[in-house]
């Protein structure tokens, strides 16, 4: 018999990634927020090397969206950290 | 009858010149004192030597002179003594004024000593301290004439004029007082004006910052409108999976609590010792907090 910890703060923590990805997004504006977000991003997304891999990897991630059957592997790949490119593109544009 | 009043003037002004020589016959060292016609006459020389009227060269003697004005009121800064309040020194300047105001007409030998022993010519010092001075040596005399005075120690002098200098430096030091307090005013006011100037320029600097920083944002908002438009379709399936992921999460957490809650009402002193040998402190503590609250 065990106490269930699901009730505390870290069972229904606040997601960062929500947080920035939320209404039009303008959580993406602050730095801070977006790298927390990124972090994030970087713990529910799975190293995986080949297609296969990728796709099974990628249900887990939000915002995830599978490319046709058939897409090359550099695709797929682009789709699984699709908020890291986004992350960098902003980063680029200097915002 | 014309004729006998002139006899009688002639023989009345040969009359006198007779006593007066046969004076002189009887007295030989005695000199010839000047009348007070004679005297005014030369002071009259000693204005001419200034090269103005009687009545200016009195009103500027007046003015060196007497700093006190005509209602009692010291004039001030028209007092041209020096602004010390040395007494020696006081004396020294009353001295050489007076040398310099007789000294400066061409007078006669005869003359000069006489107009500077004339009790008249003590007017030109219109001070009511030119009465009774005590002196040093403790006596108390009357400034009679311009070469007593003159012939006077210092001290002395200076407490004919040192009193209308003292007034006179009182005045000077508090018209000072009031020229710097006003000088304080207005740059009080000055320095009040170029707060609000700088005031009002920092306001609008910080409206322009203001705007700068709106345009910013927009121009940012933007920019991240551009790059977000080829991300649409994550974005919206990133919001829908982590809205069932905080769905689940809450749904979950309410069901443990449930339990929990069941758990815990099952407390009681066997089944706190009985999570204790079990290890389980965290549950033992929550069941021990549950029945002390109960009781």
């Amino acid at each position: 018999m065990r106490l269930d910890d699901r009730l505390q703060s870290e069972a229904v923590k606040e997601s960062a990634l929500e947080k920035v990805l939320r209404g039009d997004c303008r959580g993406l504006l602050k730095e801070e927020a977006r790298d927390r977000a990124l972090e994030e991003f970087a713990r529910l997304s799975v190293e995986a090397s080949t297609i296969t891999a990728m796709r099974k990897a990628g249900e887990s991630v939000p915002g995830f969206i599978a490319p046709a059957k058939g897409a090359k592997k550099s695709k797929v790949e682009a789709a699984l950290n699709w908020f890291a490119r986004l992350h960098q593109e902003i980063v680029e544009a200097d915002l | 009858m014309a004729d006998s009043k002139k006899k009688t003037t002639l023989s009345s002004q040969e009359s006198t010149n007779a006593t007066v020589s046969a004076i002189r016959a009887i007295r030989p060292g005695t000199k010839r004192r000047y009348n007070r016609a004679q005297l005014q006459a030369a002071l009259e020389k000693v204005y001419e030597a200034h090269g103005r009227g009687a009545l200016e060269v009195r009103e500027e003697v007046e003015r060196v002179m007497h700093p006190v004005g005509m209602g009692g009121r010291p004039t001030g800064l028209q007092w041209y003594a020096p602004l010390t309040l040395n007494e020696e020194a006081l004396g020294e300047w009353a001295r050489a004024t007076a040398v310099a105001f007789i000294g400066s007409a061409d007078l006669g030998k005869a003359l000069r000593p006489a107009l500077l022993n004339w009790r008249g010519l003590v007017e030109i010092f219109p001070n009511k301290e030119l009465g009774e001075v005590k002196t040093s040596t403790g006596k108390v005399r009357t400034i009679a004439s311009l070469q007593q005075l003159m012939d006077e120690d210092p001290r002395v002098i200076s407490r004919i004029v040192g009193a209308p200098v003292r007034e006179a430096f009182a005045a000077y030091k508090r018209r000072k007082a009031i020229a710097e307090e006003r000088a304080r005013k207005e740059q009080a006011e000055a320095d009040k004006a170029a707060s609000l100037v700088r005031e009002e320029e920092a306001n609008i600097a910080a409206l322009l910052a203001q705007a700068k920083a709106q345009i910013s944002s927009l121009q940012r908002e933007a920019r991240l409108g551009e790059i977000l438009a080829g991300y649409e379709a994550e974005i919206s399936a990133a919001q829908q999976k982590l809205a069932a992921n905080k769905a689940a999460a809450e749904k979950e957490a309410r069901a443990a609590a449930v339990a929990n809650s069941a758990l815990l009402a099952t407390a009681g002193v066997g089944r706190i010792m009985e999570a204790m040998n079990a290890g389980n402190d965290s549950l033992a503590a929550a069941w021990a907090a549950y029945a002390g609250a109960k009781t």
